[in-house]
């Protein structure tokens, strides 16, 4: 079977305090929890198991129980801006027909200009 | 020993759970659940084999309880000596466990089998190679049934015919098999870049129960239907659920009504017996008696007599699922919900065929009284979307506007958001239509209001 092993996305240059200054409104996610992909159309859901509210480039809330939901292509094109803090994340396994691997990934702080949030809230 | 064993024959399940259940010494409960199974899952892509898999296995688990501790220990084999060595095993590990005052096996309690044939020897003798023609002809039925059609992302034959007996030295006897088969397919429909896609199934206890035609018709239509999906613009109103995505939210909810969860202070329904928690017509049971349901049995998985259990009765909180340790614990009796993951796992607690009793609505009816909301035909993300103990509910959705009681346009990438006790106050029409699922769960069309839904 075709399987990952470590995929990550390269550095950039900008420094994250930056990006984080030049976002006016928007959500900082610092982790994400379990989710879903149509392998078929690209569609994903993702659930934020930490995330924060950016206004005016600054960290201000928390957000609770909300999800990001998007289109994996459409996201990869309407990422604007790349970080130089890459780092690998925690090392996981991938599960595909019953069969479990080791796997890893790691990217730097990366902004997407447009993103669905879902909740109840706002 | 083994020479017992060998004399109650390995043919005879119950025969061989009862000598187990007898080798209990003085002071020690013993009971024995032995199963007894052959699935097959067979993938077809492109008119191919993708993958095949027959599996056939037997084996045994034995629980021991001495005094306040309990041990267990499994075998994937019926052999006279691995059996003996199993219970010595069990007995071995009940010396390690932390002494818990609750633990204890069932006993009989009175309540009478249902009468239930969930055996077809049709499926039983059934031939792989008939399995996978029909697997190729439901994918060549999604391909013809319109040219939008791209490919059928997979087309699947599943099936099981399992036979298990459970026996304990404080007199539980319990035998009983079951045959079931579904057929599903996956659609994916295309109009220049756009992809779109959409499921279909059946299921049965025969062969000759699945309707190829409806599982293929089912996945083209809401494949097909979705072309043209825009996101729609946020907004809170009323949604109507398809009875397999009702199906999706019953099997959640009953999670919620387990009586471990609520022991563990991990259920937002704990103390909340006899109150008000829906709408006048919503009902929920849990009822592996109905020989419909997919699940259904004779037995729960420490050989009580399954039954009918009320969990919601016309809105209100009425019970909670209960296994027989659970419930020594909450200070009640076992409500026959004790489930198992085949012979290598100890009895925890669940639902076997949940169901909303159905209202008198058909689905273009409960179209008509919402007027204008949305139809969901998918969702995504429910493990990490919705939290089975605040109650709090957000997944992913795909699915069709409804404007003026009628379908308008398909909306796709966004999110639907609620708690799951809002969801169930917010009941505003049950459908007529129940539809069986391979799964714990039935569903019907289900219309409720005032749920956010996350778009553009």
């Amino acid at each position: 079977m075709v399987r990952m092993t470590n995929t990550y996305v390269l550095a950039g240059t900008e420094d994250p305090d930056e990006i984080l200054r030049q976002t006016p409104y928007g959500v900082y996610v610092a982790q994400l929890g379990g989710g879903q992909v149509n392998t078929a159309t690209g569609d994903f859901v993702f659930g934020m198991t930490e995330a924060y509210l950016i206004e005016d480039g600054e960290i201000t809330e928390p957000l609770r129980d909300a999800n990001l939901i998007g289109n994996g292509p459409e996201v990869l094109r309407n990422i604007d801006v790349v970080g130089n803090d890459f780092a690998m994340g925690h090392p996981g396994t991938c599960g595909k027909q019953g069969q479990g691997v080791p796997v890893g990934d790691g990217q730097p702080t990366l902004r997407v200009t447009a993103m669905t949030v879902g909740g109840t809230a706002r | 020993m083994s020479q017992t064993i060998g004399g109650a024959g390995q043919d005879n399940l119950l025969d061989l759970a009862t000598a187990v259940a007898g080798w209990a010494r003085d002071g020690e409960q013993v009971e024995a659940y032995v199963a007894r199974g052959r699935d097959t899952e067979i993938t077809v892509f492109g008119g191919e084999v993708e993958s095949l898999s027959s599996a056939e296995s037997a084996g045994i688990g034995i629980r021991v309880v001495a005094g306040s501790r309990q041990g267990f220990a499994y075998a994937g084999s019926l052999d006279p000596d691995v059996v003996a060595e199993t219970l010595e095993e069990a007995r071995d590990n009940a010396g390690f466990a932390s002494e818990d005052s609750f633990v204890g096996l069932a006993s009989p309690d009175g309540v009478e089998v249902a009468s239930l044939d969930l055996w077809r020897d049709d499926l039983a003798s059934y031939p792989t190679e008939v399995k996978v023609a029909r697997a190729l002809d439901l994918e060549r039925a999604v391909r013809a049934a319109d040219p939008r059609i791209r490919q059928v992302e997979s087309s699947d034959w599943g099936d099981a015919a399992v036979e298990s007996a459970v026996a304990t030295s404080t007199g539980i006897r319990a035998e009983s098999r079951r045959t079931a088969c579904y057929l599903s397919a996956f659609a994916v429909a295309g109009e220049g870049a756009e992809t779109q896609t959409g499921g279909g199934y059946s299921v049965g206890r025969s062969p000759s129960d699945l309707d190829l035609d409806k599982a293929a018709s089912d996945a083209v239509e809401r494949a097909t239907r979705m072309l043209g999906a825009v996101k729609p613009r946020s907004d809170r109103l009323t949604v109507v659920f398809e009875p397999r995505i009702t199906a999706t939210l019953l099997a959640i909810l009953s999670g919620t009504l387990d009586g471990e969860a609520v022991l563990k202070g991990r259920s937002l329904f704990a103390d909340r017996i006899g109150e008000q928690v829906s709408v006048a017509g919503f009902t929920l049971v849990d009822d592996p008696t109905d020989p419909e349901a997919y699940a259904a049995a004779h037995y729960d998985a420490e050989g009580l007599a399954t039954r009918r259990n009320v969990l919601i009765e016309g809105g209100v909180l009425q019970r909670f699922l209960y296994n027989t340790y659970a419930a020594r614990r909450a200070g009640t009796v076992s409500t026959a919900s004790a489930v198992r993951a085949g012979f290598k796992s100890a009895p925890g607690t669940g639902a076997r065929a949940v169901s909303v009793v159905p209202g008198d609505r058909s689905p273009e009816e409960i179209f008509q009284q919402v007027g204008d909301g949305l139809l969901v035909q998918s969702v995504s993300g429910v493990h990490s979307g919705v939290n089975p103990v605040s109650g709090d509910f957000s997944v992913g959705a795909e699915g069709v506007l409804i404007k003026g009681g009628e379908m308008a346009g398909p909306v796709r990438e966004f999110t639907i958001a609620s708690t799951i006790q809002r969801m169930l106050t917010g009941v505003v029409a049950v459908g007529n239509d129940l539809e069986r699922l391979p799964s714990s769960a039935s569903g019907v069309t289900l219309a409720i209001a005032d749920i956010s839904m996350s778009g553009e």
